[in-house]
């Protein structure tokens, strides 16, 4: 092949491309990036959520970047309100509240946190399953959910706690398992409204095979509510944490949880001393208003239809 | 006809989810809870393996589960474990109580959810669609028993101090006899139903803020939905008056998510009484749980499940038989 | 093609690359206890031979997609039987490979959180190594020095490229390659499908339709929810592919003019039956069953001719869609699925209609090749 024959070659093939590009009619808009992301951060509530739960996170993990005290230090011979030294005072023995809080919020957010994962994890592999499958599997899953609706969560937890309570992993096992149905039912919900889309026919003509579907079709279009569904239940679990801890069931001595606190603080909570189980339990209070008000914006920074209902 | 095939088929599928669930339960209560376990330690061998007999727990589960059921049928939830009262009695006792408590909690968790959530909808982004928004991230967020201490020490000790009152405003049930109202002459005296409300007040507000916050928020966003539809629009356009359309149209359509929604969560008034009556003191159903919980009582926990989930059936069951009712739509099969 | 000479079957069957007889497909739903049974298809029968573009036209709820949904293999059918090349129809990755569809609404037949190369990747994985290699060695062939692999946007994904394997690459080579053909910029590749318009979008979907060379191309209602401007692009496109390839198509349209366009031979269909089977020039100039003539009256004629064209034009016009229909809009409903009209299906509709069409017309030849269902052809 000469060179004069190549170059002519090269002509054609530019000049087929430079065709290729002036026959497109149609153009194409700059890509909108981060879009759901824009619309979340002008959440304000949502933002200011995130801000806290991060400050709190590392706070919880590094007390010393605001208490000089350490875990079960004895810093005063008495009682103490709060005062410069000791900002949420001091308990019985002399325990600055702000350290213990910090450490048994440790406790609480590594509980609630591993709730969400593994349960989310559960529910929206089983809502997909049942949403797709939608016969057999799918009124299984209907009629377990209706057996745990049957009984109190909290009636379930503390009975499991009974017989596995030391642990805090099988706490976590257990709230799990009681909370997965939540994002089962919205997964499900979204599955089954994804799975009559024509791109569902398209994967199933090339011959891809359910797995594949699922995992790649179904899951990956239902994060937004998967994302939603598992802020939702971390705070269902800090709460049914907390409670049932209160109780007297959940986290034993001598690990703390915000729970934990407020089942010692339980003989303070009326009168003088009431800072001692006010500070838990305030704690518990903004974390959980937190991660709902982290869910509420996520649903509306996916689906902005719904923003203002 | 069809509606009473839809009741009967509904019924028998409740009564199917009943025995599962109860099943269930008696299993899992039974193999958690060994109420021979104290008597590991007696010099006595065959005390134990006597106890066992005794109370039939060397026989197969299923056999204990029959047992036990032939039992409540009549009316007998057997002797608790621990202590020579009848479960039944029991229960009873505690049933009278919380009963007063739960359907004062449901009542007011219903007017105020639903009032609030038509509120926030009609007048959606006003100050006043905010302050419901705001009071129901605080009902969903807060836990329920740091609330009631903190409405004891606010209404019990702080403003009575404060305003130099001599006795406390609200009583908490736990400073008094550990009853509703005491013995007043006249039952309808204005003495005693203000002492009534006095006692009542708090655990009520306890009991329902957690509903009243999320049937708000259901009910506004339904009612938020059925006031941005087609026919709504129709309804303002025909001329017809904002009460009627709101009443007659809105209201109407919005109910029939809330039934269902409302049925669901008589599970979340068990709860709600369990910890009421934790931080009350007060002797109803609740209490009758958790003090069985803490000494390890598997026949009052089994009964007490029981009760409790037969109850929670029956409220989805009228609510199923209520929904062809409020929503023609929905078909009867 | 293997076993030319088999006896007892004609040559017409011979190049025939789909045959389909005597279908049917009846779907049950309950309700208030009660089995309802929609009949979607009842007993459709044809054929289509290589590089044949056919197409299937009807009102809506005629069966048309039941149909095309059958040849794809996502519904089974109640009755009848399909073979694909003189073989039965089984629906395995071999056959996968050799009918592929392009789907209505551009919108849902893409996935959002997919990219374009990975959409149109998703029969890739059909074609074995070597099928793979032919497909490469002819993209290298014929631009050499084309950059066909586009970084993509994310530092992630770019840091993932390093870990991709020669397969992927390949794979998305060929995808870029597929995005030129159906006249897309290659480096789009990396981009999303909500980036794109919905003419630019069913380009990717006829791009992903053609990544295994299939023999047959399924499109239901390619364009019908495409603005007019943009359809034009897309038939030409279609018929262009059409023309290169040597595709068999099966072109399902409500509308007439696309159809007359694109295909050879046209197919209309009536609740669930065939009504006339006739080669698209025969059918719009001489249209002899009822309601084909129905049809063809319908079509709205805009009218061009006053301001550009003149008087002549419009003339011209009336003897292109055939001059001797009266111009009349069909009166009443198409009757319900679950319960259609015994015999002909169009006799409530039809004015000829007589005692006669109680029973049944079956599809016959008529002299000039077309096949039609009627007692009263003329």
């Amino acid at each position: 092949m000469s060179g004069l024959e190549e170059t002519k070659e090269n002509d054609v093939s530019k000049q087929a491309s430079k065709h290729i590009k002036e026959t497109i009619v149609e153009s194409i808009p700059p890509p909108i990036k981060f879009r759901a992301l824009k619309r979340f951060y002008a959440n304000r509530a949502a933002t200011i959520s995130v801000v806290f739960l991060v400050a709190l996170i590392v706070l919880c993990y590094f007390p010393n970047l605001i208490t000089d005290f350490s875990q079960n230090e004895q810093t005063a011979f008495k009682r103490l309100p709060p005062n410069s030294t000791n900002w949420l005072g001091t308990d019985l023995l002399g325990r600055d509240i702000l350290t213990e809080l910090l450490y048994a919020g440790q406790i609480t957010l590594r509980i609630a946190i591993a709730v969400g994962i593994i349960s989310t994890f559960i529910g929206s592999l089983a809502g997909a399953i049942a949403g797709y499958f939608h016969k057999i599997i799918d009124s299984l899953l209907m009629r377990v959910t209706d057996l745990f609706l049957v009984v109190p969560q909290l009636v379930i937890l503390a009975l499991a706690l009974k017989k596995f309570g030391d642990e805090y992993i099988a706490m976590v096992l257990i709230i799990s398992l009681i909370s997965w149905m939540f994002t089962a039912r919205l997964v499900r919900a979204q599955v089954l409204s994804l799975k009559s889309r024509e791109f569902i026919d398209a994967a199933k003509m090339n011959g891809r095979s359910s797995i594949y579907i699922v995992f790649r079709h179904l899951i990956p279009n239902s994060w937004s509510v998967i994302a939603v569904s598992s802020a939702f239940t971390i705070a269902g679990a800090i709460l049914l944490e907390s409670t049932v801890s209160f109780l007297g069931f959940g986290v034993q001595a001598p690990l703390t949880s915000w729970g934990r606190m407020l089942y010692d603080f339980k003989g303070f909570a009326i009168g003088q001393y009431f800072y001692l189980f006010l500070s838990p339990a305030l704690a518990t209070f903004f974390t959980v208003l937190a991660f709902n008000f982290i869910s509420d914006g996520l649903r509306d920074a996916f689906d902005p239809r719904s923003e203002q209902s | 006809m069809g509606v009473t095939i839809y009741a009967l088929r509904r019924l028998i599928a409740s009564l199917i989810l009943l025995i599962i669930a109860s099943f269930l339960v008696f299993g899992g209560v039974r193999t958690i809870f060994d109420p021979t376990a104290r008597l590991s330690k007696n010099k006595d061998v065959q005390a134990r393996e006597r106890e066992r007999v005794r109370l039939g727990l060397d026989k197969p589960l299923i056999v204990q589960y029959k047992n036990w059921m032939s039992g409540v049928i009549k009316g007998d939830f057997g002797r608790e474990d621990i202590g020579s009262e009848q479960v039944a009695d029991k229960l009873k006792k505690g049933f009278s109580k919380t009963f007063e408590l739960a359907l004062w909690g449901a009542l007011v968790a219903a007017c105020f959810g639903i009032t609030f959530g038509i509120v926030a909808a009609i007048r959606r982004n006003r100050p006043i669609d905010y302050a419901v928004t705001a009071f129901s991230y605080f009902g969903i967020a807060v836990p329920t028993f740091a609330f009631a201490y903190v409405l004891m020490n606010m209404f019990a000790l702080w403003l009575p101090n404060y305003f130099g009152s001599s006795e406390p405003w609200l009583f908490t049930t736990a400073t008094t006899q550990g009853s509703f109202a005491r013995g007043y002459d006249g039952l309808w005296s204005l003495a005693s139903i203000s002492d009534y409300i006095r006692h009542m007040l708090m655990p009520i507000m306890v009991l329902s803020v957690q509903l009243i916050a999320s049937w708000s928020r259901y009910q506004r966003a339904s009612m938020v939905e059925a006031l941005q539809s087609d026919y709504i629009r129709t309804a303002h356009a025909k001329g017809m008056s904002k009460y009627r359309v709101y009443t007659r149209h809105a209201l109407r359509n919005s109910q029939v998510p809330m039934v269902t929604v409302m049925a669901l969560d008589i599970g979340l008034l068990f709860q709600g009484l369990i910890i009421t009556e934790f931080v009350f003191s007060i002797p109803g159903l609740g209490k009758v749980f958790t003090d069985a919980l803490s000494v390890g009582d598997a026949t009052t926990i089994a009964g007490w499940t029981l009760v409790t989930a037969t109850f929670v059936i029956l409220a989805n069951l009228i609510a199923d038989l209520l929904l062809p009712v409020v929503d023609p739509r929905i078909r009867t099969t | 093609m293997s076993g030319v000479n088999i006896e007892g079957v004609n040559s017409e069957s011979l190049d025939s690359i789909l045959r389909i007889d005597d279908l049917h497909k009846t779907f049950v739903t309950r309700s208030r206890g009660r089995k309802i049974s929609t009949y979607a298809l009842r007993g459709v029968s044809f054929s289509i031979k290589q590089g044949e573009a056919v197409g299937i036209v009807g009102e809506s709820g005629c069966g048309k997609s039941t149909l095309a949904r059958l040849i794809a293999g996502l519904e089974t059918s109640t009755r009848g039987s399909m073979s694909f090349n003189n073989m039965p129809m089984r629906f395995t990755k071999a056959l996968r490979k050799k009918i592929s569809m392009v789907f209505q609404d551009p919108y849902a037949s893409l996935n959002p959180r997919m990219s374009t190369a990975s959409c149109v990747r998703e029969p890739m994985h059909l074609l074995s190594k070597e099928e793979l290699k032919v497909k490469l060695d002819k993209i290298y062939e014929e631009k050499p020095e084309e950059e066909w692999t586009t970084i993509p946007r994310g530092f992630l994904k770019r840091f993932f490229l390093k870990f991709e394997s020669k397969r992927a690459l390949a794979e998305k080579t060929y995808a870029s390659r597929l995005l030129e053909l159906v006249q897309l910029r290659p480096e789009w590749s990396v981009r999303y499908p909500h980036e794109f318009s919905g003419g630019q979008r069913q380009r990717i979907g006829i791009a992903r339709a053609l990544a295994t060379s299939p023999d047959l191309l399924i499109l239901d209602e390619p364009v019908s929810a495409l603005d007019v401007s943009v359809q034009a692009g897309i038939i030409s496109l279609l018929a262009k592919l059409q023309e290169e390839n040597e595709l068999a198509m099966l072109f399902i349209s409500h509308d007439l003019r696309v159809v007359k366009h694109i295909c050879d031979r046209v197919i209309v269909m009536y609740l669930g039956q065939i009504m006339e089977d006739a080669s698209s020039e025969l059918l719009f100039s001489r249209p002899r069953h009822p309601y084909t003539k129905a049809l063809i009256a319908s079509i709205p004629k805009a009218k061009l001719h006053e301001r550009t064209k003149g008087y002549k034009a419009e003339k011209q016009e009336n003897v292109h869609v055939g001059s001797e229909i009266p111009v009349r809009v069909l009166k009443g409903e198409i009757p319900s699925p679950t319960n259609p009209p015994q015999g002909c299906p169009f006799r409530t509709r039809c004015e000829k209609a007589t005692d006669e069409c109680l029973q049944k017309p079956p599809l016959a030849k008529m002299t000039d090749g077309r096949l039609i269902a009627c007692h009263f052809p003329y």
